[in-house]
């Protein structure tokens, strides 16, 4: 019985499911959080829920990660989908350097204004 | 020769930084005209279709047709313009930096053949804008960073969606293999793609209802920086969105709902710079009622408007940046941007200068709007789109009411301080300026480039 839930569309259900959560905690939390960090990690959260959706849906049991090892030696089809895998790796590192930037940006702009609330940016805007 | 010098030379200058120390001014003028004169070279050669690594399904593609050349062309004459400028000033290390990755970034969006290299440049081009718009280095100019970077992550988020849905129903991440297979997915998955790279897309590109915070990053950031994304970085998002919805053919309904979209976009943008009373926000203002207009013309899906667009790309980027160059030297002077400085400085030059510029922006001939906006207008009248043309005219009347109620406030009785203009920056605006006169006078050569970049920008998926 146990075995059901190690097969591939109940896993890709489990992620698909996972991911859609945590995406909305993400989108939600960015749109109603006030303050300045917890946005930038509300977004960092939609975005990681967007890479393990990704990498989750090409990833099927019994099938190896697109390595070349001792056991492994060549490219075959008991491999699953290298693409993504490169992909997200490659968002992953974008997404960690833009979130560093945001803070830095965060951090500057906490030690000229003291303020870190979102609703309290009024530097901009008319006649300002 | 490869077309990857237009990404890979900038990117390396820009890590040469140290070893050209204050000469960074007169490097920067060079690599441009190297760069343009690189770029012209391929006038009038076949498409490239040129591919880095081993496997052609996996391999970065770039590809180089007319419409891509043109764009290349075009930022590459603003970037030699815009550092040509510079001149007059000390040597920035920051500002090289990412003036380079800003041109390498929109080179590689325009050029990219796959949709992962496009958002790998998006990202580029989108680090760049926020670091550029930070500049200032003062409470603006972090305020305005920050809400930049928070809604570019929106947009960044939805454009991974658009190229995960992708790449889950056709496999591949190749635009051309892509073209062929979308309309062999399934009507959903067609959706969300298409709403997902219309809401990443369109936040960039500026277009209503995801342009309310373009203003404020006007605001925040200086007159150069504002040239540069009015002029180049704008430009080179709606190129990606519109190649990308061509190369898929998506059905005309979506087109369709784009031009209410552009419609709407210009009327609020030109009725919010009625009521503005600082002059960075009025031309940002003004950017988004012009994309509007582009908005409309280039969802029309016919040769003859989109033909205009193009015409009106060229000539919006080199106006913005006759514009906004004109604004900075005069917040150099009176440092303050707001529309009361009109009335203070007396500089027949600078007057001119805005004349022609806001002139040539709405549409009146003899200046290159003009024809912009009559070939747009006249191919919408063989499409029997009256509705549009009709928008056109209403809403160019409002842009007019504030434009020349900003030229006359020039001829105010106030006491007025003369601005100096410099010999340099005065031959570089009255280049631009004569420029814009030229291609209201002498259309046809512009006309017959935007023709065949129009062709090859509707007939992209063939290349």
């Amino acid at each position: 019985m146990l075995n059901s839930f190690n097969q591939t569309p109940f896993l890709h259900g489990v992620i698909t499911i996972g991911s859609l959560i945590l995406l909305t905690i993400g989108l939600v939390g960015a749109l109603t959080k006030k303050n300045l960090f917890k946005i930038f990690l509300s977004l960092a959260i939609a975005e990681a829920s967007l890479f393990i959706y990704f990498i989750g849906m090409h990833f099927e049991v019994g099938k190896v990660a697109p390595i070349v090892t001792d056991e492994v030696t060549k490219f075959s089809l008991n491999m699953v989908d290298p693409v993504p895998q490169a992909m997200i790796l490659t968002t992953i590192v974008i997404a960690i350097a833009v979130l560093s930037l945001a803070l830095s940006f965060v951090i500057n702009y906490f030690k000229l204004t003291n303020n870190m609330r979102v609703n309290q940016m009024d530097e901009l805007g008319e006649g300002k | 020769m490869s077309t990857l010098y237009f990404v890979v030379v900038p990117l390396l200058a820009s890590f040469l930084t140290p070893f050209f120390k204050d000469y960074l001014r007169y490097i920067s003028v060079a690599l441009n005209l190297v760069l343009l004169v690189f770029a012209l070279s391929f006038m009038g050669a076949e498409p490239i279709r040129e591919y880095i690594s081993f496997d052609s399904a996996l391999s970065i593609s770039f590809v180089l047709d007319s419409a891509s050349l043109f764009f290349i062309v075009l930022f590459l004459v603003i970037m030699t313009l815009f550092s040509l400028y510079h001149l007059q000033e000390e040597s920035r290390k920051d500002s090289f930096i990412l003036t380079n990755m800003l041109l390498a970034s929109v080179s590689g969006l325009v050029l990219s053949g796959d949709i992962f290299n496009i958002y790998i440049f998006f990202e580029i081009a989108s680090i760049t804008a926020y670091i550029l718009t930070s500049l200032g280095k003062d409470k603006k100019a972090y305020s305005g960073a920050i809400r930049y970077m928070i809604i570019g992550t929106f947009a960044s988020i939805f454009l991974l969606i658009a190229i995960m849905t992708i790449y889950l129903n056709i496999g591949s991440l190749n635009l051309a293999t892509i073209a062929k297979e979308f309309s062999s997915i399934n009507e959903n998955s067609q959706f969300l793609i298409i709403l997902s790279l219309f809401i990443g897309f369109g936040i960039k590109a500026e277009i209503f209802p995801l342009n309310f915070w373009v203003v404020d990053i006007y605001q925040a950031s200086s007159n150069k920086v504002n040239a540069l994304f009015s002029s180049i970085l704008s430009k080179a998002y709606i190129f990606v969105f519109f190649h990308i919805a061509y190369m898929l053919h998506v059905n005309t309904k979506y087109l369709g709902f784009l031009a209410i979209i552009g419609a709407i976009s210009f009327a609020i943008s030109e009725l919010s710079a009625l009521s503005s009373k600082d002059l960075k926000r009025v031309f940002a203002y003004s950017t988004l009622g012009q994309i509007g207009v582009l908005f409309i013309a280039l969802s029309s899906h016919s040769i003859d408007v989109v033909s205009g667009a193009i015409f009106l790309i060229a000539l919006h980027s080199i106006t913005k940046l006759m514009l906004f160059l004109s604004l900075d030297i005069l917040e150099q002077k009176f440092k303050s941007t707001s529309v009361d400085i009109f009335k203070k400085f007396n500089s027949l030059f600078l007057v001119v200068i805005f004349a022609i510029g806001f002139l040539s922006l709405l549409g009146l001939p003899p200046f290159g709007g003009f024809i912009a906006k009559l070939t747009i207008l006249k191919g919408l009248a063989g499409l029997q789109e009256y509705l549009l043309i009709g928008a056109i005219l209403v809403i160019s009347l409002i842009e007019a009411v504030y434009f020349f109620r900003l030229l006359g406030s020039t001829q105010s009785s106030q006491t007025k301080e003369s601005v100096e203009v410099a010999l340099l920056p005065k031959v570089l605006l009255s280049i631009m300026a004569i420029a814009i006169v030229y291609f209201g006078l002498f259309p046809d050569a512009l006309l017959d480039i935007s023709k065949s970049v129009a062709t090859s920008l509707i007939g992209g998926a063939d290349v």
